[in-house]
């Protein structure tokens, strides 16, 4: 579940070179988005391309089934596939394309990417495009609809949502004689409890500087479960408040009492299959890996993620959105305009979500037969797809990725003991100042 | 009593060695086991030392990708860059040994410099140029900003400087010009060293992943790293799969390796003029 990782040299050099797009190349273009949203020709071919990292597995023979299916109802739009290994790889092309005045039409993005780029100037603002059918992003999950504006302004259409879950080994639970926690406090006591005999409850991936990880995002939820999420709405870091810190010391108590084990390359996952991890803290998209790995050695079981002390079900919205880029022709906008919406229909949600794993973005896919079917088998899903609504992704600004980048440091350094959690959390905090600083 | 002491270090040695090259084996042999597990059976611990003969991961791995047009293109790829590479090696190489010009070494230093240079860096220039220079896409980006190699420029330029001066001498006094001595008289004796260059390409080639990933989009041109990438996601990995495509994509280049492996020692002893 490594979120993005991209190389801080590569993220340096695409951050200039994308200063300098946006001050030159593009805004002879930049015009059309605010006036009104384009319109295709009946029967007009077009080509459009979508840069994206659904290439491997499930993900890619489904994005290209959906994507024909699409072509087949709009005989007159080719949508050209342009599939990236991982995200890291997806950027790096991005940011050259961009760079080299040749952009996709439209791409896969992180809310922090769609950010930089719309500093940029190279993005297509949709506010005209959805004003057209309001009913559109009105049917999304609430939060996954705030998660497409950009300073008020939509810049996003939402692809690939997730939230995270609880995959746990209830044979072990059961041998400790406890059950699955419900909030925070009960989780660090039943990692305790079930630690034992080369057991450990939660092994996870801390990320680094180069990029946060799954690690990153649990100590995220926990510390805005404990009152304040590592970043406000406008997007400035509060690292060092005492919810943070408390989260990070909790964190680093449970490895003293060996309840949390670090790891790289989904190292919950690997431990869940080995019957040597208990819990897997982990988006909803692995439970076909996390069912692989278990491979019927015992019930793989999903629990909510734990809440906040009162009970609240804080939860993060991960994956991805799709944007526009403005140097595409109006008759690709348009097209692309019409894949968008056709990606987020009820019906192409059930089978994408039914599929790959990600979760639909809007509820009334929820109604449908099929998803109904899907639901009574993989009963997680619901509460999955609720925790959208009331969540956040992280907030969409462009210092945001390096900010994450130093707070996964932070979350690594604390748990190798190379520093005490309010020490960490005070270096990355300064650091994520000056990343904040240096992007406005 | 003397040569008891030598057949025991002997013996020792051996030992040492065959330690060593199980350790390097180890690996491999568990991406063979992987590639014959179950998919649980990944994940087992402890993990099992006998393989689960499921044949069936290289059915699927086979059939996960155009495997032969990767073949062949790597192999077109890599072909193109070894014979650019050897043809600018022993050019350069020779220049920088035998020919006397103003700034020789300064430029000498400048090519090794660019060692130095992180790739990620200069990916984004890069696009950028081959955009311009309307490369995307195509086999020549994954050929021509690979053919040229420091390293084989620094080994050859070592090994002409180890020939005999006389040998040029006499050459030149029948009339060869620097071309002439370049690949007629300095370029055979390299073989060894030419080997070693024109495998090591050979290799980066084929090893070759986020370059054709980010330079190309079209299946049809790209190399068998690329391939392996379909068992590999997002949101997680096909282990099973992933080790038996590792297995059938390794296998040509060991085979290379294992005919090939004197020159790679040769190769690497003749830089400093130990073997000629």
């Amino acid at each position: 579940m490594k979120r993005h990782t991209v190389t801080a040299l590569a993220a340096g050099a695409a951050i200039a070179a994308l200063a300098l797009t946006g001050c030159s190349g593009n805004s002879a273009d930049s015009s059309s988005g605010s006036k009104g949203a384009p319109t295709l020709a009946a029967g007009k071919k077009v080509t459009i391309t979508f840069a994206e990292a659904m290439a491997s597995g499930a993900l890619k023979t489904e994005l290209e089934k959906v994507t024909q299916e699409f072509e087949s109802k709009n005989p007159n739009i080719t949508v050209e596939l342009q599939a990236q290994p991982d995200y890291g790889t997806l950027k790096t092309k991005i940011d050259a394309a961009v760079t080299a005045g040749t952009p996709p039409t439209i791409a896969q993005v992180y809310g922090d990417w769609a950010a930089a780029y719309a500093q940029s100037e190279v993005l297509e603002p949709l506010t005209d495009y959805a004003a057209a059918d309001p009913s559109a992003t009105d049917g999304l999950y609430k939060g996954i609809k705030n998660s497409l504006y950009i300073d008020k302004t939509l810049y996003m259409w939402p692809f690939n949502a997730s939230a995270l879950v609880t995959f746990y080994n209830p044979d072990l639970l059961k041998a400790a004689g406890v059950e699955a926690p419900k909030t925070w406090d009960d989780f660090a006591t039943v990692a305790k409890a079930v630690s034992k005999d080369g057991v450990v409850a939660l092994p996870i991936d801390p990320g680094s500087s180069s990029g946060p990880a799954g690690g990153t995002t649990i100590f995220e939820l926990m510390a805005q479960a404990n009152g304040t999420p590592v970043f406000k709405d406008d997007g400035t870091p509060q690292f060092d408040s005492p919810d943070v810190v408390k989260a990070l010391q909790t964190l680093v108590d449970l490895k003293k009492a060996g309840a949390v084990q670090t790891g790289t390359n989904y190292p919950g996952e690997t431990a869940l299959g080995a019957q040597k991890g208990v819990f897997d803290i982990s988006t909803s998209t692995s439970f076909y890996y996390d069912q692989q790995a278990v491979g019927g050695k015992f019930q793989l079981a999903v629990a909510p993620v734990p809440a906040a002390a009162d009970g609240t079900r804080i939860n993060q919205i991960n994956g991805t959105n799709v944007t526009m880029f403005n140097k595409a022709s109006d008759d690709q906008k348009a097209a692309a305009w019409k894949y968008m919406q056709f990606l987020t229909e009820a019906e192409t949600q059930s089978e994408w979500a039914q599929a790959t794993g990600y979760l639909p973005v809007n509820p009334k896919t929820l109604d449908l037969p099929d998803m109904k079917d899907y639901i009574a088998k993989n009963p997680y899903v619901t509460f999955a797809s609720e925790d959208l609504a009331n969540s956040s992704a992280t907030p969409p600004y462009a210092w945001v990725e390096e900010a994450s980048g130093d707070l996964a440091a932070a979350l690594q350094s604390a748990l190798a003991g190379n520093a005490s959690p309010a020490d960490a959390l005070k270096d990355a905090q300064a650091k994520a100042a000056a990343a904040q600083k240096a992007a406005q | 009593m003397t040569r008891r002491r030598i057949r025991r270090g002997r013996g020792i040695l051996i030992a040492v060695a065959m330690i060593v090259g199980l350790a390097f084996l180890a690996p491999l042999l568990w991406v063979v086991i992987t590639s014959l597990a179950t998919r649980g059976d990944v994940y087992r611990f402890p993990p099992a030392f006998w393989p689960d003969w499921q044949w069936s991961n290289y059915s699927a791995a086979w059939s996960a990708a155009p495997w032969l047009r990767y073949f062949a293109n790597t192999v077109f790829i890599g072909a193109c860059t070894v014979a650019l590479v050897l043809a600018t090696s022993v050019l350069a190489g020779f220049a920088f040994a035998r020919m006397r010009f103003a700034g020789r070494n300064a430029l000498f230093i400048t090519v090794l410099c660019v060692m130095m240079v992180p790739q990620t860096v200069l990916i984004i220039p890069n696009y950028v140029i081959a955009s311009r220079l309307h490369l995307l896409d195509t086999y020549w980006i994954q050929i021509l900003p690979f053919g040229a190699s420091v390293f084989g420029i620094f080994l050859l330029r070592q090994f002409f400087i180890s020939i005999p001066t006389e040998i040029f001498d006499a050459a030149q006094l029948d009339g060869a010009g620097p071309l002439r001595m370049a690949f007629q008289i300095a370029g055979p004796l390299a073989r060894p060293s030419l080997i070693l260059v024109g495998l090591n390409t050979f290799m980066g080639s084929w090893n070759a992943f986020v370059w054709p990933y980010i330079m190309t989009t079209t299946d049809s041109i790209r190399p068998i790293e690329v391939g392996l990438n379909a068992f590999y996601g997002v949101n997680g990995t096909d282990w099973t799969t992933l080790s038996a495509a590792v297995v059938f994509t390794t296998i040509p280049i060991v085979i290379l390796f294992l005919f090939l492996q004197k020159y790679f020692v040769t190769g690497l002893y003749s830089t400093s003029g130990a073997v000629r």
